[in-house]
């Protein structure tokens, strides 16, 4: 498999089990940050297949976030899947409108996370 | 004529403090230190009473006991288990198995001899009536 | 014609307006409903999760249950040979023995049973502490409960020229309490009292008020140091004793029977002057009390 991964992620330890579940399943995270801003711009630049983000960054929302992504690559671009610890029915809707592919809980073992990008890459 | 007794426990210290103690009471005492040969030397040597440790390596006092009950040769023979934590479960367990009931470890000298006289006479009284 | 065409531009774009605001609550609707979507499958997940932890502490909790029990064993065994040997040996079993050998094989002994005390306090402890130890609590009578206390120790007091009085509120007094658990209490507060009291007398007072039964064990002893009254109910505090014939004790039971009352609900403390002596008091919810509980949570849960 040949996907390529953005992760924007300010929590190590988070970040380091989803690189590890991910890696393990045969995807590639070729960059991660904790930095809002710079995780827009690269994933603008470089158009990455897809991209997660958490939900709370410094200075920033990961609805923000994916709404920026998606504005700076004219509506198109990576497919987005926004995860989070503290799932929220109304978070979710919002994920929707920002225009995410997909919204899901953080756990230990990253099935949830693992699932929606399956999901996301099987149906192209 | 002396009674005779087996006693099983896998601890051969345990074993020969029980058997000194006893043998010192005028009982005749066989001993064991595994359940093999706890049931062969209960068929051969016909004790009127074993005393089983419950809590042994590779099966235990219970399987012991339940191989004993299931034997016609050896079913009579009353058994006082041996054991280091009682607790009400495993006095229920011992009772509905039909065992003559428990001493704990660590055993004073005077509550053995006790219970072993307590059995004895009971052991008779009981064979009779089956 | 221009008016015409005016009504007909102006229902072009009156419909226009509506299947623009119909597309937008339909795609607000479509938004929500995929968030309820989503929101229910991790909803799910928690779940899961939940379950995976309540397993994982039902696991540890068995490990700790397992870890006692079979400290508990490994400890009483070798006890065990030790005792019985020591009291093979004095019983003359295997052979005489000279009034030497005799005392010091009475020494082992001794400690041994002391050792053996010290093994049942921590291990109790250890359940204590685990949460695993179980009370059971049944009406008693209190002060029967005490009056047997007291006869078991009426000989040693005797023998120690102290007086035993006693102080009670009633001839008889239901409590729901752990029986066992509870001489415990008083066979240790009694024990102290006379372990450290030269001259004198041992008071024990049974009273009650609507919400808490109250029992004291006074002594006319050496009294404690003001420093050490806040360690009294600590693991392994020991005093020097007024009697040289007293028992050693292991340290831990005043330990105990604090975690005994509390684990009743009550609360135990101590008073004392040097040279004059010291009283333990602890409390135990009255059987109204517990009464008025049970009666709050009927209520709350018809």
């Amino acid at each position: 498999m040949d996907k390529k991964i953005f992760i924007v992620e300010d929590n190590q330890d988070d970040l380091i089990i989803a690189k590890r579940y991910l890696s393990h399943a045969g995807y590639a995270v070729v960059f991660s940050t904790a930095d809002a801003a710079e995780g827009v711009r690269k994933a603008v630049e470089e158009k990455p297949d897809l991209v997660i983000l958490d939900t709370l960054l410094p200075g920033a929302t990961g609805f923000e976030v994916c709404q920026q992504i998606r504005q700076g690559c004219g509506g198109l671009g990576p497919k987005i899947i926004i995860t989070t610890g503290s799932i929220d029915a109304v978070d979710a809707v919002k994920a929707r409108k920002m225009g995410a592919d997909d919204y899901c809980a953080k756990t230990s073992d990253c099935a949830p996370l693992l699932e929606a990008v399956k999901r996301i890459f099987s149906e192209g | 004529m002396p009674k005779k007794i087996l006693v099983v426990d896998d601890e051969p210290n345990i074993l020969r403090l029980i058997a000194s103690r006893l043998e010192a009471n005028n009982y005749e005492v066989i001993t064991a230190l595994d359940g093999f040969y706890a049931i062969k030397k209960a068929h051969d040597e016909n004790p009127d009473l074993i005393i089983l440790d419950i809590r042994m390596p590779a099966g235990g006092g219970m399987s012991v006991f339940d191989n004993l009950r299931a034997n016609n040769s050896t079913m009579m023979i009353p058994v006082i288990f041996i054991t280091a934590h009682p607790n009400e479960d495993i006095w229920r367990e011992v009772m509905k198995k039909g065992a003559e009931g428990f001493i704990t470890k660590p055993f004073n000298a005077d509550d053995l001899l006790a219970k072993v006289k307590e059995v004895l006479k009971e052991g008779i009284g009981n064979a009779e009536q089956k | 014609m221009e008016g015409k065409e005016g009504f007909i531009e102006d229902l072009k774009r009156r419909c226009d307006n509506a299947e623009g605001e119909l597309k937008k609550a339909r795609d607000e609707l479509e938004a929500e409903s995929w968030g309820l979507v989503k929101t229910n499958e991790a909803i799910k997940v928690l779940y899961r999760e939940l379950d995976k932890k309540n397993k994982q502490l039902q696991t540890l909790d068995q490990l700790k249950t397992n870890f006692i029990n079979t400290a508990s064993h490994e400890l009483r065994t070798p006890l065990t040979v030790i005792r019985e040997s020591i009291s093979q040996i004095l019983d003359g079993i295997h052979g005489r023995i000279s009034s030497r050998q005799r005392e010091f094989l009475s020494i082992c002994l001794e400690d041994v049973d002391r050792l053996k005390r010290i093994v049942d306090d921590l291990l109790d402890i250890s359940k204590i502490e685990a949460g695993e130890f179980k009370l059971k609590k049944e009406n008693t009578d209190i002060i029967e409960l005490v009056k047997r206390v007291i006869v078991y120790f009426s000989p040693k007091a005797k023998g120690l020229n102290l007086e035993l009085r006693v102080n009670f509120c009633s001839e008889a007094l239901l409590v729901c309490i752990d029986r066992d658990s509870m001489i415990r209490v008083f066979y240790n507060l009694i024990g102290n009292a006379l372990k450290f009291t030269a001259k004198g007398y041992i008071e024990i007072s049974v009273t009650q008020s609507p919400e808490w039964v109250e029992c004291s064990v006074i002594d006319t002893g050496k009294g404690i140091f003001e420093d050490d009254l806040l360690m009294v109910f600590g693991k392994f505090q020991q005093f020097s004793n007024a009697g040289v014939s007293a028992e050693k004790g292991t340290g831990l039971g005043l330990n105990i029977s604090k975690s005994i009352v509390e684990l009743h609900g009550g609360r135990i403390w101590v008073e004392s002057t040097l040279k004059v002596g010291s009283k333990f008091t602890f409390t135990l919810p009255a059987n109204s009390k517990i009464a008025e509980v049970k009666d709050a949570e009927e209520n709350t849960s018809s």
